[in-house]
């Protein structure tokens, strides 16, 4: 018995943890993101001034004049333009899986714990947004609305969530029935007790799985609305640079590669992440 | 004495964890004689399943023979390679599984599924395989079997899918059968006819048979010798008889003493008059729980799992509910807490009318009656830490003022017998018995009039069983308790309960104190249940008859 009151108390999320560093390619991952929202959240003092002023002259190549990464078809510093757009797009990326998960989680949540006439309505409510759509319905929100960054999270939010609610909710039938949740409610938890403080935190693993590979595909989401043109023109972006410069593909490659390839470089490392949590969090996986 | 036909040598399994290979068999030693049952008893994790898995040449990917040798029928097993191992497993040497449920392909019928076997092994044609099979299953004494071959395992039941694993091991007439656990899954009355149909069919095919289970009472009606795993090694083997009757290691003493079997009592002396009862806390009245099944064109049809059920108990008296699965048992506790809705009917506990409470009323008067679950791994909330989960009704109910409620989670600890530093710790850092410990602290916290056990001990080893047993019975006795035990464990029940309801399809069909339906039960069910359960008294009985029948 002295030995078991040396056992440290170890929360689940603790192991999920040791699990998550042994995964070499994930902490790989984890290290690029990182370095990323520092250039992300320091770059604009390092590397201060107006991304949009004409520097030199236009389609200067990589290296040359002191322009590490050549100027575009505007003469403007692409360095500048990545540096300052990978705030952009990172924001867009987070605050679009932010809208996403809010409305994925309150509906599946709901249709989950309520069943019955609530869980009709809202599959039939998430199934309707499943089924428009996504590129022509965000571009309609967009050219409705104005192209303005948080329009554009907000459209990138509302295609996207039914994927959360689906697994928010496929999660709650199955935790609803276990033991410990019949136990507290014998212990008197109320429902918005259950909902919140018992049921999700169990839920939530393969949520945070999603959410992070949603960070990946909203920031493609958005170079894809910016390539069509979908955009706030005033703000750098990585998909604006693209979309500003995709005339010039076969000329200046250099101005549309460069940009596709910090999309690329981010959007592998979430995922990388999104993997390594996936193991780290799934328990079956744990037992290897 | 001529060569037996399997024998294990020194065996040593181990099994890859994180602090490296981890021992779960060593120097394990056995042998196996044409036609003769060997039973491996122990409790989970003793080694007995790794070293049928073993023999099988099944173990998992983490695991491996370190030492020692598995001869059969004088080959090395161990240095086979998979082509000529795959000629033994499940030709020679065939296993079956625990759980009939996941053990059969659901996609196929299940007369393909055994000619397959048979295909794969003998090199039948489809034609005579299928023949073949459905001969099997009437081997097996599955009713109307021409027709049943077509049947999937979906349309029969557990008992029924064991019998057709049974078919399946025994399709390619094999030499040794390796049955792990083959009836742990199932109702006591089904388990019996397994076993029948078992011994039957080992003496009309002389196969051998390995039998792997925790339960004594088994291993006294069907072994002919035993061999007792205690923690990854032997620690006691002999004739079935002579160890049960004469157990020399303490572990076996232990695990004998510790199975809950029948006593046979004495008929009462009287037939006990019908006395109003004194002092009732709990009374329940023509309650019935129905549940919808299906929707056919928006009309609901409903199938009632419990009939209008109506029983007393006194206040620290402990009625048992027992019956199979699908009796209704668990779902009139549930209705009784208000944890299932009951259609009709009237529940009065302690005074109040549970079934006309509703909101918050109904909220709070969950204090007043708690539930023991079964399953201790998916009875605690993962993420909560021990202390919290006994904390989680006080709070909830605010049962004790806020500032006494730590010491009180402290003192539950004190009571159920965990130590007051695991209160920080996560439940999977907790044995199953101990988990059971830390449900019972949380069904204590706040006082309640009743408890509901829900087959609280079905799911412990026999030894963890008998001690989480005596911990309720001695709560009972220091608190006053009143338990509404619910199982299917007869040995069980006749350990702990005043009073038994015997449950059948909805309905109570027998109800009385224990000693009169123990001793005279009065309806055939309650019969067939009691003459079920294997028990180690009434086995030596037949054994001995077996035995002088056998040497005349």
């Amino acid at each position: 018995m002295s030995d078991q009151t040396q056992i440290k108390a170890r929360s689940p999320f603790a192991e999920a943890f040791e699990m998550f560093r042994r995964n070499h390619a994930a902490v790989a991952g984890l290290v690029v993101l990182l370095l990323i929202v520092a250039v992300a959240i320091l770059g604009p003092f390092l590397y201060p001034g107006n991304p949009f002023d004409m520097v030199w002259a236009p389609f200067t190549p990589p290296g040359q004049e002191g322009y590490l990464l050549g100027t575009d078809y505007l003469g403007r510093d692409i360095l500048s333009l990545l540096i300052h757009g990978a705030k952009v797009s990172l924001t867009v990326g987070l605050a679009a899986a932010f809208v996403t998960v809010t409305i994925g989680i309150t509906v599946g949540a709901l249709a989950g714990f309520y069943r019955g006439l609530i869980e009709e309505a809202l599959m039939r409510f998430t199934e309707f947004f499943q089924v428009l759509p996504t590129l022509l319905f965000s571009m309609v929100i967009v050219a409705l609305f104005g192209a303005s960054l948080t329009m554009i999270t907000i459209a990138i939010g509302l295609v996207s969530w039914p994927a959360v609610a689906r697994i928010t909710r496929a999660e709650f039938l199955r935790i609803r029935e276990l033991e410990y949740v019949t136990a507290a409610r014998a212990g008197g938890v109320r429902n918005g007790g259950l909902i919140f403080k018992v049921i999700l935190p169990n839920a939530l693993p393969p949520i945070i799985v999603q959410a992070a590979l949603m960070v990946g595909s909203a920031i493609l989401f958005e170079a894809g609305l910016s390539f069509l043109g979908l955009t706030d023109p005033n703000v750098a972006s990585w998909g604006q640079i693209i979309g500003s410069n995709r005339e010039y593909i076969l000329d200046a490659s250099y101005t549309v590669t460069v940009p596709g390839v910090a999309i690329f470089v981010t959007v592998l490392a979430i995922s990388l992440v999104g993997d390594g949590l996936n193991d780290a969090l799934n328990p079956k996986l744990r037992q290897r | 004495m001529t060569d037996p036909l399997l024998s294990v040598e020194n065996l040593r399994i181990e099994l890859a964890a994180r602090s490296g290979m981890v021992p779960v068999v060593d120097d394990l030693s056995l042998y196996l004689n044409a036609g003769e049952t060997l039973s491996i008893v122990g409790e989970s994790g003793s080694g007995k399943s790794m070293t049928a898995l073993a023999v099988m040449g099944l173990l998992p990917s983490i695991g491996q023979i370190a030492q020692g040798r598995i001869l059969f029928e004088g080959g090395d097993m161990t240095q086979m390679d998979d082509e000529t191992l795959r000629t033994i497993r499940g030709n020679q040497i065939s296993m079956i599984f625990q759980e009939p449920m996941t053990s059969l392909n659901p996609v196929y019928t299940v007369g393909e599924q055994i000619a397959e076997v048979l295909r794969l092994h003998k090199g039948l044609g489809h034609q005579e395989a299928w023949a073949r099979a459905v001969s099997l299953l009437d081997d097996v004494r599955i009713p109307d079997a021409k027709r049943r071959a077509r049947a999937y395992p979906h349309e029969m039941s557990g008992g029924q899918r064991q019998r057709v694993m049974i078919a399946m091991a025994l399709a390619c007439r094999p030499k040794i059968l390796i049955a792990d656990e083959p009836t742990t899954a199932l109702d006591v009355t089904v388990q019996a006819e397994i076993f029948a149909l078992m011994r039957e069919l080992s003496r009309e095919t002389n196969t051998a048979t390995i039998l792997i289970t925790h339960d004594m009472g088994v291993v006294a009606e069907m072994a002919d010798r035993v061999v007792v795993m205690y923690r990854g090694e032997k620690v006691e083997d002999g004739a079935a008889e002579a160890v049960i009757r004469h157990p020399q290691h303490p572990y076996t003493q232990t695990l004998i003493a510790s199975v809950p079997h029948l006593t046979i009592e004495a008929p009462p002396e009287q037939e006990p008059e019908p006395v109003a009862k004194s002092d009732v806390l709990l009374s329940v009245r023509d309650l019935t729980v129905q549940f919808p099944v299906k929707k056919r064109f928006g009309k609901r049809e409903m199938f009632t799992a419990v009939n209008g059920i109506s029983f007393d108990i006194e206040r620290g008296k402990t009625l048992a509910i027992v019956g199979e699965s699908g009796s209704g048992k668990t779902t009139a506790a549930l209705a009784v807490a208000r944890l299932v809705d009951a259609q009709a009917g009237q529940v009065t506990l302690d005074g109040t009318d549970m079934l006309g409470l509703d909101g918050e009323a109904l909220r709070l008067a969950r204090s007043k009656v708690q539930v023991i679950f079964q399953d201790p791994y998916s009875s605690l909330n993962p993420r909560l830490r021990a202390g919290d989960i006994v904390r989680e009704p006080l709070d909830n109910l605010g049962a004790f003022p806020a500032s006494e409620r730590e010491d009180r989670v402290a003192d539950l600890f004190d009571k159920v017998g965990l130590q007051r530093d695991q209160m920080r710790l996560f439940p999977h850092q907790f044995s199953g018995g101990q988990r059971q410990r830390i449900s019972i602290a949380r069904a204590l916290s706040t006082n309640p009039s009743l408890i509901i056990c829900d087959e609280a001990v079905s799911a412990l080893d026999v030894v963890i069983q008998a001690q989480i047993l005596d911990l309720l019975q001695e709560l009972q006795r220091d608190l006053d308790l009143t338990y509404l035990f619910i199982s299917h464990d007869l040995g069980v029940v006749q350990q702990v309960c005043d009073e038994v309801a015997v449950m059948y399809m909805g309905d109570i069909v027998e109800f009385g104190d224990r000693q009169s339906v123990f001793s005279a039960p009065k309806q055939r069910y309650t019969r067939d249940l009691l003459a079920a359960v294997p028990s180690i008294e009434r086995a030596n009985n037949t054994q001995r008859e077996r035995q002088t029948t056998a040497s005349q």
